[in-house]
This record gives structure tokens, sequence and C-alpha cells, in this order.
């Protein structure tokens, strides 16, 4: 869960009681239909008064509910996710633990209508109200050393070839099939189809765990995930084709456990289930933002009884708003177990989702911006950087813009960040940044745009480009800190010569991220002997003396100008930009440079909408390889 | 004592003393003010222009053909008026100015621009683009590039323009080309930016004609050398006048070039107060002001155009829009010394409105016959305050750093004359 600060604060009480055998001392809530959880087994506790410390009002509840007065102790606080809403109201949940020595016969409940003792292998399966099954299981792992376990199944292929490597498929089942029978594995879904006889495109292993009994997948997250690693580490598979398959409570959990482990899966299959708003560890699934780096078919249908439709349709509607690409089946009539059948059966899905591999798992900062030059140079070409500013036309279109140059295959972003001021940029991105201005665009935005970026599974470096004052005006290491955990990989800050920019390059030296330097025509050779030592990632060559912008030529002595800062550069890439705006301009350069920038064309073309800056980020990224 | 010519045209003294002070540091630092922000391409003009600074004044003969040309050209030295009436008027010091007014195209600017422009004329570059204001930098560029036969391009913007027409008149009549700056507030900032991106795309051929004590090293201590002949000379002539050094000494703070040029001489006379008067527009409270230093919600330490000093800014880092009647003062930085003079508290800033501005060009005008430029009659206001609370004995020297005649339209209107 992410809240943004402004949130009203609420605070709540829980405390964990056990007996001396560790048993768990729990309340079942009264079966009123006003109440939530009516029926429902709970922690004792309440909310804290006006006035009151969390431990008071613990130690009162605890008086009102049981007649008992109990020294606790403060164990963790959580934000408990069913009482809060980012934006409006953040609940704090503060969560003591008491040693109740007083057998059952001698307490008095005034609250609920029952109360007993479990024992904590028991607890651990229960779902308790408000979510609080979570922090039982976390208390229960932590302090009483208990595991919550499941049966598996591994189908393997029946043959496999010498260093040969295979697919994996994890299948999750629904509800229905959870226990100790693993009979009850082939009712339905993936394991049904192939022991009725059914093939998968190509040979694979197929891994179904068996979820226990009052248990949900989402629980059972860290373990499943170690279960795949154990599983990848004694098979011959391939570690970027691992894909996962649900139905029902098994959709729910695969979507979380995409969420939480974003480098897992090579795609996901969730069939009549979805992520939904629920306690998921600790948050909830941004469909968005799971999806952005791990592509989803979803398999639902109309006329499903047991899950609603409308769920899947808005988890599609929040992947649609925000840009991200997926997949959605949705059959108008089949019931909820019918849609297993169908969605299984369907060669389609499996022919997708055997198209999928894993994107390239996360090297970020200096060493990604390295990366994407090795590549480039693997396959004899320049790399292409496009520029584009956040908030220009708009912010939602500027990341359209973005995402619509990364589909095409650019190697990284130049992410501008607008400033009043913009003195090395011509009239182009002036007036694009000024509009950004007028659009309210901060600094903050600008960061949370790479990090939205990177939720849509956007993987090409990106460099934070914005002028000194604004970054000052954020503070210098809190701005890289922040650009870093949002996902940026480097820093261009065209007024900051090597000589002003010391407090930047410790930070970013000791933060990861590549910080850019320039290099222009009027350099001499002393001054290029001091410039080039400083910059990492690479030097930004300025084509020409001049601001940003297009023209209709470049300068004829390039070769000369790049053969002299060559002799003195060594093996930093060289990337050159201003001025260039063609494909034309880059079948000149791209023999000269290990990259280059094109900021104003892409700028221009954004007035006209992301198809536009596609189009021509697609025809410049065409002259990189054409003859 | 100042060196002037002789006629074999080398001066006794040099006409403009270079590191008579600790600032700038060799990174053009003043304190934690100054520095050379700007993009890669500038680094080496800079540098090379440093290096021409350096060996002009290291040369006996363009001292001296400096010298020569400011007292035969410009006028200097520029008198220094006791004004009698206005004394008399507030009741308190004794109030002299020094009548920069006076001086050729009728402002301070003159001095640095006719230094840079022979400067630009030593190192071969024909091409010179100036930002202006008000444009009394403008004239005084177009008048020395005319006079020294360069070519001169004015980067103004085109708000200024308009309240400014009659300087435009005078820019183009001697051969300059006038840009207008539609970008931004169009006003002195955005006419930097605009001269700055010419610079930085023609910079082999061009000589960046800065007209105040701002930018990028060395251009705040380039711009203060060539205006410190303010201070030199009233220091010999307040003391010629009245047997002592003043008191007090007022100028007017835009980017902060003629008071520098007056505070320069005064650094090391600690009993002379220095104060600065920076625009305070319709008040400090609106909001709508160039009071970089009386406003802490706006005015904070960072960075535009080329050097570390006072901006005003919002939150985020962006530089806000600033206002006040004179095109002059309407900058949202300050030059780094003045932040550096404040912070050591060797000088003292505080502002006039504008209501109090005009005021202060009423009265100088109608007691003492003299019409003052809009930014100069800011240094009045803060006279006008200030005299009456100060003993008899005492003296107030004021910058008069420029004439009013570009003005009168503002002023009539204001006025309702």
């Amino acid at each position: 869960m992410i809240f943004n600060g402004q949130e009203e604060e609420r605070a709540v009480v829980g405390v964990i009681l056990t007996d001396a055998l560790g048993r768990v001392l729990l309340q079942q809530r009264d079966e009123r239909p006003e109440l939530p959880y009516p029926g429902w087994w709970t922690l004792f506790g309440g909310t804290v008064e006006p006035g009151e410390t969390p431990e008071d009002a613990m130690r009162r509840e605890l008086r009102e509910e049981l007649d008992l007065d109990l020294p606790v102790t403060h164990w963790r606080t959580f934000d408990c996710p069913v009482r809060s809403e980012p934006g409006q109201v953040r609940t704090r949940n503060h969560q003591f633990s008491a040693r109740i020595d007083q057998p059952l016969e001698s307490l008095t409940l005034r609250e609920g209508q029952a109360m007993r003792f479990f024992e904590p292998e028991q607890a651990a399966t229960l779902e308790l109200a408000f979510a609080q099954h979570v922090i039982l299981r976390d208390y229960l792992r932590d302090v009483g050393g208990i595991d919550v376990g499941s049966n598996l199944v591994l189908l393997e292929p029946e043959t496999t070839a010498p260093g040969q490597r295979y697919p994996l498929v994890i299948f999750l089942h629904g509800s229905g099939e959870r226990g100790d029978d693993p009979a009850l594995l082939y009712r339905h879904g993936l394991p049904r189809f192939l022991q009725t006889g059914g093939l998968l495109p190509e040979s694979a292993y197929v891994l179904i765990p068996q979820c226990p009994t009052d248990s949900r997948w989402e629980y059972l997250l860290e373990r499943l995930d170690g279960l795949v690693e154990s599983t990848i580490h004694d098979h011959p598979i391939d570690r970027n084709r691992v894909y996962g398959a649900g139905f029902s409570m098994g959709s729910l959990g695969l979507w979380h456990w995409a969420d939480a482990y974003p480098d897992r899966f090579a795609a996901l299959l969730p069939v009549g289930g979805h992520g939904f708003k629920s306690w998921g560890g600790a948050h909830f699934v941004d469909p968005a933002r799971t999806a952005g780096r791990t592509p989803v078919w979803m398999i639902h249908s109309a006329a499903d009884e047991a899950v609603p439709v409308s769920g899947a349709d808005d988890f599609s509607a929040a992947l649609t708003a925000a840009g991200v690409t997926f997949g959605y089946t949705r059959y108008p009539d089949a019931t909820h177990a019918q849609t297993s059948d169908r969605a299984f059966w369907d060669s389609i899905h499996y022919e997708w989702l055997f198209g999928q591999r894993r994107r390239a798992p996360g090297v970020r900062g200096v060493d990604a911006v390295a990366r994407m030059f090795e590549q480039a140079k693997a396959e004899s070409r320049s790399a292409f950087l496009p520029y584009f500013p956040i908030g220009f036309p708009n912010y939602t279109e500027s990341l359209a813009a973005v995402e619509a140059m990364a589909a095409v295959g650019v190697d990284g972003f130049e992410i501008g960040i607008p400033f009043s001021d913009p003195v090395a940029d011509g009239a182009v991105i002036q007036e694009a940044t000024q509009i950004a201005l007028d659009n309210g665009t901060t600094v903050r935005q600008c960061i949370q745009a790479v990090r939205e970026l990177r939720g849509r599974g956007i993987d090409q470096p990106m460099l934070l480009m914005g002028y000194v004052n604004p970054l000052l005006a954020y503070g210098i290491e809190a701005f890289v800190r922040d650009a870093k955990a949002a996902g940026a990989d480097g820093l261009i800050v065209p007024d900051l010569p090597p000589e002003e920019g010391a407090a930047f390059s410790e930070i970013c030296r000791r933060e990861g991220l590549a910080l850019v330097f320039f290099l222009a025509p009027t350099s001499s050779a002393e001054r290029i002997a001091l410039v080039a030592p400083q910059a990492s990632g690479f030097i930004y060559v300025v084509a020409l003396t001049g601001v940003t912008g297009e023209r209709s030529a470049l300068p004829a002595d390039l070769t000369t100008f790049i053969q002299r800062l060559r002799a003195q550069t060594g093996e930093t890439p060289l990337v050159m930009g201003f001025g260039i705006s063609r494909p034309e301009h880059v079948r000149m350069v791209r023999e000269l440079v290990d990259g280059f920038i094109v900021g104003s064309a892409l700028v221009r073309a954004g007035r006209d909408g992301s198809a536009a800056v596609r189009g021509l980020a697609e025809a410049l990224r065409r002259a990189v390889d054409e003859e | 004592m100042l060196g002037m010519e002789t006629p074999n045209g080398t001066p006794e003294a040099p006409y403009i003393q270079v590191n008579s002070t600790d600032v700038p540091d060799a990174r053009g630092y003043y304190g934690q003010y100054g520095g050379r922000f700007v993009p890669e391409t500038l680094i080496p003009a800079l540098d090379e222009l440093l290096a021409a600074y350096q060996d002009a004044m290291a040369d006996p003969e363009f001292q001296a053909r400096l010298a020569y040309l400011q007292r035969t050209f410009t006028g200097r030295p520029t008198p220094i008026t006791y004004a009698e009436r206005m004394s008399r008027a507030l009741g308190g010091a004794q109030i002299y100015l020094k009548r920069e007014d006076l001086a050729h195209t009728g402002a301070h600017k003159i001095n640095n621009a006719l230094g840079q422009a022979l400067l630009a004329k030593r190192m071969g570059k024909q091409r010179v683009v100036a930002e202006t204001g008000a444009g009394q930098h403008g004239v005084a560029s177009a008048t020395a590039c005319a006079m020294l036969g360069l070519d001169c391009i004015v980067y103004m913007g085109s708000v200024d323009m308009a309240r400014q027409q009659p300087n435009v008149f005078r820019m183009k009549l001697c051969g300059a080309q006038v840009v207008p700056v539609e970008s931004g507030s169009k006003t002195l900032k955005d006419a930097i930016n605009e001269a700055l991106r010419d610079w930085v795309t023609n910079v082999r051929s061009t000589f960046y004609l800065l007209g105040s004590a701002l930018g990028p090293h060395p251009y705040p201590m380039i711009v203060r050398d060539f205006q410190s002949v303010i201070g030199v000379e009233a220091r010999e002539q307040i003391v010629a006048l009245t047997g002592r050094l003043p008191d007090t000494i007022l100028a007017c703070v835009g980017g902060g070039s003629n008071a520098i040029g007056m505070f320069h001489a005064f650094r090391d006379d600690e009993h002379v107060e220095l104060i600065g008067v920076e625009a305070g527009g319709r008040g400090i409270e609106t909001g709508e002001h160039a009071a970089r230093f009386a406003d802490p919600s706006l005015g904070r330490p960072g960075v535009l155009q080329g050097t570390r000093s006072f901006v005003m800014q919002n939150a985020d880092g962006q530089i806000v829009n600033t206002h006040s009647i004179s095109a002059g003062l309407d900058y949202a930085s300050v030059g780094p010394e003045h932040a550096y003079l404040r912070e050591n508290e060797r000088a003292y800033y505080t502002y006039a409105t504008d209501e109090e501005t005009l005021e202060a060009v009423k009265m100088l005008s109608t007691l003492e016959g003299i019409i003052p430029a809009l930014e100069s009659a800011h240094a009045i206001a803060e006279a006008i305050k200030r005299a009456p609370t100060m003993p008899k004995d005492s003296i107030l020297l004021i910058n008069l750093s420029g004439r009013g005649d570009k003005d009168l339209g503002t002023i009539m209107k204001e006025l309702g004359i």
C-alpha cells in the first residue's frame, strides 16, 4: 500500500495472547449482520481512543473484553489494509503480545460469542477477521517456529535431451482442491487437461502444489517461490520460461505471487479469478504494476456464478487505463467450472504462454547503462537514446510517448525534468517544458514517472536530465536516492560542469548511478583530459556549438572531432546529441559514436501524440541498422 | 589615486586595479556563492575570457586606452553633487549624489560596456551580443560598439521593450540589432537566457558583453572591476569635498553592478555602512517584487544563469516571475558578491516599493532638479527614510546610477502628470 502522507491517521490495537504451551487465545465475533466479519475468529483488541497511548488502549480493551489486567508487550506495528484507503485513511495496527496463565474456565468473556485456545499449528491455518491471520502467522513463524506446509506433484517430460532446458509451468488450484489428498489436484484445469491426454505445445515440467485446508496461496508465497527455485535447481529448466497458470483461488494467488516476485514469471494465465483487493501479505495487488512487469492473459466468463466477472473487468479497465498490454478471453456463457475446462483446452492460450520469455532481471544504475552499450556493440550498432520531457503535452501523454518508443526497441531514455530557464535548449524543448511547467509538473512527478514506466515493464536504461537548480531545491542526496529507488539509472545535468559537480559525483558514485558530463567542439585537450575521467556511464558529446534543436545538416568535421576525443577518452562510450533529428543524421553518426540522442524532433512529434513519436522513433531506429 | 593617461599614453598607475580583494577565489567563488554553472561548450570561452582579461589588465597600453576613453568619451570623472535642499528638507544627514547619470549614455553601464568592448576588440571578436533590462546596458553596449566598430546584437524582453521605448530607439540609432525576447517573463532574465543561447551557438566568433555583476565566473569579477571606478572616484571626491569618508552609502541593487562598483572601494573602510536597496515592487507580502534578500519564502540560495546566489524560486526550484516598476531591477537573482557581502555582514540590504520609488523621483526632481532613473530612485527612497534618523553632521552618499529620461513614459503615467 502506498500512502501519500495526507491520510487521516487512525490507530487500532490487538494482542496475541499465548499460554505456557504456546496455544493462542482467540475470540469469536458476534453473529450480527451489521457487524463486519460476523462470526469470524479474531484477536482481542479495539480502537485507540483520543488521548490514549496504544498500550493504554490495549490494557483497557483487555479489561473491557476479558476483565483482565495484564501487562502487554509491543511486538510490531502494521498498516491495516482492511481499514485503510490510500489518500483517505491510514489505520495503524499496534500489535502486542501477552502471556496468559489463567485457565479458560476462570475467564469472563464480555464481548463476542465465544473464545478458545488454539494449538499453534491449527491457529496458523485459520483465516481471521480484518486479515489478522497474516499477523498471527508472522508471529507464529517468528516466535513459535511454525511452518505452513503443502503437498505437491511434479510432472516431468518423458524424455529430456542433454544440454536442453525446458519450460516450467506452475499450476495453482482453486479452493475446493485444498487439503491432503493429491487426487483432488486433477479435478480441474491444467492437471485434468494433461491427465486426459492433452498435450502442451512443447515438452515442459509442470509443478502442481497443494494448498492446505483453510489456507490460501497468498499466505504461502515465500514457500512457493522457494519451491520453484529448488525445482529449477534440480532439473534442466529454463529460468526465463517459468509460467504461472491458475484457477479461481489459484489465479488470485498468481497475481499476488507475481506482484511480490516481479522477476519470477515469464507470463501468467489466471483463469476464473483475479487479484481482487485483498490482503496479500503486505499490500493490495496493483494490476498495472504487476501486469506491467509480467505479461498476463486473463480468462473469465460473464456467467461465472462463483467469482463475478466484474472483478476481471475492473482489472481489464485498470490495465487499459494504464496503457499496459494484456490478453483477456471473456466467455459469454460458461459456469465457473466450465471456464476452467474451456480455458485449459484452448491451445491459443498455451501458444501465447509458451511464446513469452522473461525480461532480463533488474540490473540498474551505471551497470545497466554499461550493459546497454555492450549489447549495442555486440550487435555492431550505435545505441539510440531518445529524449522526452515529463509533463508534455501532459503527464499521461508523456509516459505514453516514452512507452511507445520503448516498444520500437530504442536502447535507453533521457527523461527530461522541466525547468523555467533551460539555457542549453532550443525553442522546441523550451516551449514543451514550459507547457509541462504550466501543467504543474514537478521534480517529484518526474521521479514518479520513472517508477510508473518501470511498473509498465520498461527495462531500458533511463537517465534523468534536468538543470541544476530544481535538483538543488529537491536536495541532491534525496534526489539521487529517490531517482534510484524509482528505477532511474543515471543523471544528466547540462549546466553542471565537473568542477561544480563534486557533490553530485560523490553521491552518484555511492548509489551506483551514472553521472554524465559533456564535451563540446570547443573542448581543448586539457579540458578533455579533465572531463573524461569524471564522467560515468558515457560522455555526452555535443555535436555542434549551440543549443538543442533540429538542424538540416550536421557539421562536416564530426569525424575529426570524434577522433580527437577518442584519442583521450579511451573506452568510455561517446554519445552524440544536439541537432540529430533525421534518419540521414543517424546514418551519418552511427559508425562514429557508441550512441546518439534525439530530442527536439521527437518532442515536436509529441505535439501530435504518442503515435507520431512512435513513428519517428521507429524510423530513426531503423536508420541505425539499414544500409 | 586614479591612474590617468599621460601624454605618451602610459598611465602612472593602472586605471583598473585587479585582485584587490580576496574574492573571488580561483574557482570564481565568493564564499559559497558564484562559480560557473554553464553548458560545457561555454567553459573554454570563459577560460579564454579570463585569460584575455588578466592579460589586458596587465597591459599598460590597454589600461591607458581605457582611461583615455573614460575621460574623453564617457566624460569621467563624474562629479559629486551636494543635495542641499533635499538634505534640509529631510532634516538629517547631509546627502551627496555620485552623478553616474551624467556619464555618457546616462548611466553607469557605460563603464563596463566600454571596458568589455575594448576587450572584445583585443580578443579579435567582431560580433558582440548583450542582454538588457532597462535598456541602459543595451544603449551603453551599442554606443561602445559603434565607437569601436563592432557589430552589436542586443537581446531585450518584449515587456521591457514596451516600457523602455526611447532606449530601443537609441540602440537602433547606434546601429545595434535589437532582438525581442518572447520567452518566459519577457524581461531581463529571459534576455540573458537568449544571449547565452546566442553565445553558445556562435561562441568562436562572438563576445558576450554581460551587463551586470552576475553570470558565470569571471563576469561578476570583470563587471565589478570595470565599475569599481565609481567608488574609487567617489571616495577621493567626498574626502576632497568634506574632509572625511561618508557614514553611509546607498545604491540600488538589481544584478548589482552599480552597487558593487560603488561599494568596492569602501570595503576596507569598516566604519562606512554599505546598504543595497532592492526592488520591493508592490510590497513583499504580495510576492510581486524582486527583493531576493527580503523574502525568505521566495529568495533562497540557488543557481541561475551560471552563478550560485540568492534566487527567487518556488519550492520546486522553478524561477518565479519578479516585478518591479524599474526594468533594471526586475531580476530573479543577484550578483554573487552581494550574497557574500550580506552573509559576512559587510553590507546590508533593504528594499523600496514602487510607490516609495515614485515619491523619491518626485522629490529629487522638485528639490534638486535631477530626474533619477527609476532604478536609482530606489536608493533615493531609502535615503528619504534613513536621512531624518541620522545626525545633521553625518554624510549619506548615494550612487545616482542613471538618469530618468528613459522612464518619463512610466513616471508620467504613474504620477498622472
